[in-house]
């Protein structure tokens, strides 16, 4: 009888744990989401250099950006020439549309671009300044130290995600991802590092983040700079292709 | 103009140390060269410079300032490489160089009311949301300088109008432009026009006779600048997620001349023995068009559709004299309405796949339902494949012309009659864009066909190499 109560005990213990441990994933991915989205929006400028690892051509370029809550987006090129003025607006779930200045047209391009690599740079459409996972990966903690855990994140049925799972390092002082793994056919195709955040009033913001291909061989580094939050974004119609045409010092 | 011109960019400079200017610009080098006989068909350097400058929080300026240079002596009369021993002397015969403006417009924005924008000058207003073949864009003038730009305009004087409610739902443009432009013709173009007017000869007979008249005389009477010969339009814009969707008004002179008269003199009518001269006249006449277009996001491509109907101004008719007396008429444009439409999707295909496919019943110089300029149908395919983080990018294009697909569904032998009435381009090309500014691009294109707009550049199969910068 004691034996048989010691496993009850000892499994209602391990059953607890492992739904502690299911649980705390998704939970702590809820707080990475809302460490990195607390804004009610934003705006930056970002500087992307574009580089081999191996130490290849590097390119520079400027942009600016405006975000408000999950999926309202817009960013426009400042440089270089080739691409200055060049804007995407992106609102909702799939409804995309591009400015091109040289043809003055503001043109609908297909939602599924979301998943293709963006202007040449290593970011996906849905990877430029977004953290959201929850929505289409559940996450169980993989393993944890005194300072990260490491989350393993699977993608739910039904989603359109590229990536099969990720591998998700985040700190644990501030809940903020340093590292992410994305894997394709079972193997990492790219590797997402946050190396610095900084606290903008009540925000953590990432404000260096880089992308790498791992089969091209390939990174794109995200510099964010003259941040301003909670400016009212929407009520200034900025998510509009009115905004997406004007010009942008 | 070319006062002008140093006086726009006097206003920049010196508006300078007031607000900002953007200086920036293109330079292409383009070459094309005929299979057939080695012929250049394009050779120019053509440099662009841009001025923008945001004045006020809600007051934008923009110039564009245009050069091309072509790379091979043209005579000012003969418009060829034939030239008056006196033009070699002449810089601007030997290097032609052609200065324009591009573009000169301010914008104000929320002009009285948020929302309510007033843009005022030389502009380009794109209408249409399908690609290279709009049936809508119908609010500058078509440039054919370039024969191989399809659907190239240029910019118009125009007051532009535009009101939109937050969130994009809904928006409205009113358009008005003081003169409604003629197109800029091409010396392809203007020799089919010969070549008409020698047939219209031969069926006088009159080509057996000695000629004397020194060749064709040659008019165009470009609409008088005078506010009857004014274009304006409307257009109201309504969006919601993954539908855009528009209507639009335009009333306009339409921009491809027709033939309004055709003369002969002979020395007598009654037994004519020598021709004595033989001219004919270009004209333009006002049209009416109302369209529609839409682009919706089906998550995988985008569909793309547009449809104008046009309303010519009663029936356009060409009339044939002589010796200064009619003789006969001929209708050049009825007034019967007719559609131009194209239907079409574009698709990332994934792995770097771009596939765009258009349809179109009608191309940008065509027009009615009957004629010789009644409207053709073309089958318009590209497929891009970019790789190397779009630095490399190969595209295979196809056309298909048919003469019309309504007669080719009425005719006896449906595949016949497109052999008959039908042609092709073929191409390829490969673009390396070292860095996004710069691109090194070279291509091939093929043509045949018998009896239709495509076949007329058949004797023009032709490679050619572009470089393009930004700065």
């Amino acid at each position: 009888m004691k034996r048989s109560r010691f496993l009850l005990t000892a499994f209602l213990f391990l059953g607890a744990t492992a739904g502690l441990n299911a649980e705390t994933g998704n939970e702590i991915l809820a707080k990475v989401e809302n460490a990195l989205t607390g804004p009610e929006d934003y705006e930056a400028t970002a500087v992307m250099t574009l580089a081999d690892t191996g130490g290849g051509r590097k390119e520079t370029r400027e942009l600016k950006i405006w975000i408000a809550g999950n999926n309202k987006r817009v960013i426009k090129f400042l440089s270089p020439a080739g691409i200055k003025g060049i804007g995407l607006l992106s609102v909702g779930e799939n409804s995309m549309h591009l400015y091109l200045p040289a043809q003055n047209k503001i043109r609908m391009i297909s939602g599924s671009v979301k998943n293709e690599n963006f202007q040449g740079t290593d970011f996906s459409y849905n990877e430029m300044s977004s953290y959201e996972y929850r929505d289409d990966y559940s996450a169980v903690v993989q393993s944890e130290d005194a300072d990260a855990w490491t989350l393993l994140l699977t993608k739910k049925p039904g989603s359109e995600r590229e990536y099969e799972k990720l591998v998700m390092t985040v700190d644990k002082k501030d809940f903020v991802p340093r590292r992410i793994e994305l894997f394709r056919n079972g193997a990492p195709a790219k590797i997402l590092t946050i190396s610095e955040v900084r606290t903008e009033g009540k925000y953590l913001v990432p404000t260096a983040i880089r992308m790498e291909d791992v089969a091209k061989k390939h990174y794109t580094e995200m510099t964010l700079q003259d941040l301003a939050f909670d400016q009212g974004l929407e009520g200034k119609d900025v998510f509009s292709k009115r905004f997406l045409k004007k010009r942008v010092q | 103009m070319k006062k002008l011109l140093a006086l726009f960019a006097c206003l920049f400079i010196l508006g300078g140390p007031v607000f900002s200017v953007d200086v920036g610009g293109t330079f292409t080098a383009d070459g094309r060269v005929a299979l057939e006989d080695g012929d250049f068909l394009f050779d120019q350097v053509y440099g662009k410079l841009t001025f923008e400058g945001q004045v006020s929080d809600h007051l934008l300026a923009s110039t564009a300032l245009s050069l091309r240079l072509f790379n091979n002596p043209i005579g000012g009369a003969s418009h060829s490489n034939v030239l008056g021993v006196d033009e070699l002397s002449l810089l601007y015969s030997v290097e032609p160089l052609e200065i324009g403006l591009d573009r000169a417009y301010f914008t104000y924005s929320d002009l009285f009311a948020p929302g309510l924008d007033l843009t005022v000058g030389k502009q380009r207003i794109p209408w249409g949301v399908s690609d290279t073949l709009n049936p809508t864009d119908l609010l500058n003038p078509l440039d054919f300088s370039d024969p191989f730009a399809f659907g190239k305009k240029s910019a118009s004087l125009a007051a532009l109008l535009t009101y939109t409610v937050p969130s994009d739902i809904f928006s409205i443009q009113l358009v008005y432009e003081p003169y409604s432009h003629p197109a800029r013709l091409n010396a392809l173009m203007l020799d089919a026009v010969r070549a008409n007017m020698d047939s219209v000869l031969a069926v006088t007979g009159f080509n057996l006779l000695p000629d004397n008249s020194g060749g064709w005389t040659e008019t165009a009477d470009t609409p008088e600048f005078n506010i009857k010969n004014s274009l304006y339009a409307a257009k109201l814009s309504f969006s919601v997620p993954r539908l855009d969707i528009s209507a639009n008004f335009v009333s306009r002179l339409n921009d491809i001349p027709y033939v309004k008269s055709i003369s002969f003199t002979v020395d007598d009518p009654m037994s004519p023995t020598s021709l004595e001269g033989k001219a004919y006249t270009f004209a333009y006449y006002r049209e009416y068009e109302c369209g529609l277009d839409a682009a919706w996001d089906l998550g995988f491509m985008v569909l793309r559709a547009e449809g104008a109907l046009f309303f010519p101004e009663g029936d356009i008719e060409t009339t044939t004299y002589l010796n200064a007396m009619p003789t006969a008429t001929a209708t050049a444009v009825s007034a019967d309405p007719y559609v131009k439409y194209t239907v079409g999707f574009d698709s990332d295909l994934g792995a770097g796949f771009y596939l765009n496919v258009q349809y179109n019943h009608g191309f940008f110089n065509e027009r009615g339902n009957d004629g010789p300029e009644r409207l053709q149908d073309y089958l318009v395919v590209r497929l891009e494949l970019s790789v190397l983080d779009d630095t490399l990018k190969f595209g295979l294009t196809g056309l298909g012309n048919v003469n019309n697909v309504y007669d080719a569904f009425g005719a006896s032998d449906f595949f016949t009659y497109i052999v008959d009435n039908g042609g092709y381009m073929g191409g390829f090309d490969i673009e390396y864009k070292p860095s996004v500014s710069v691109s090194l691009k070279a291509g091939v294109m093929l043509f045949d066909g018998n009896n239709c707009s495509i076949a007329r550049m058949k004797d023009n199969d032709l490679v050619f190499a572009s470089f393009e910068y930004h700065f």
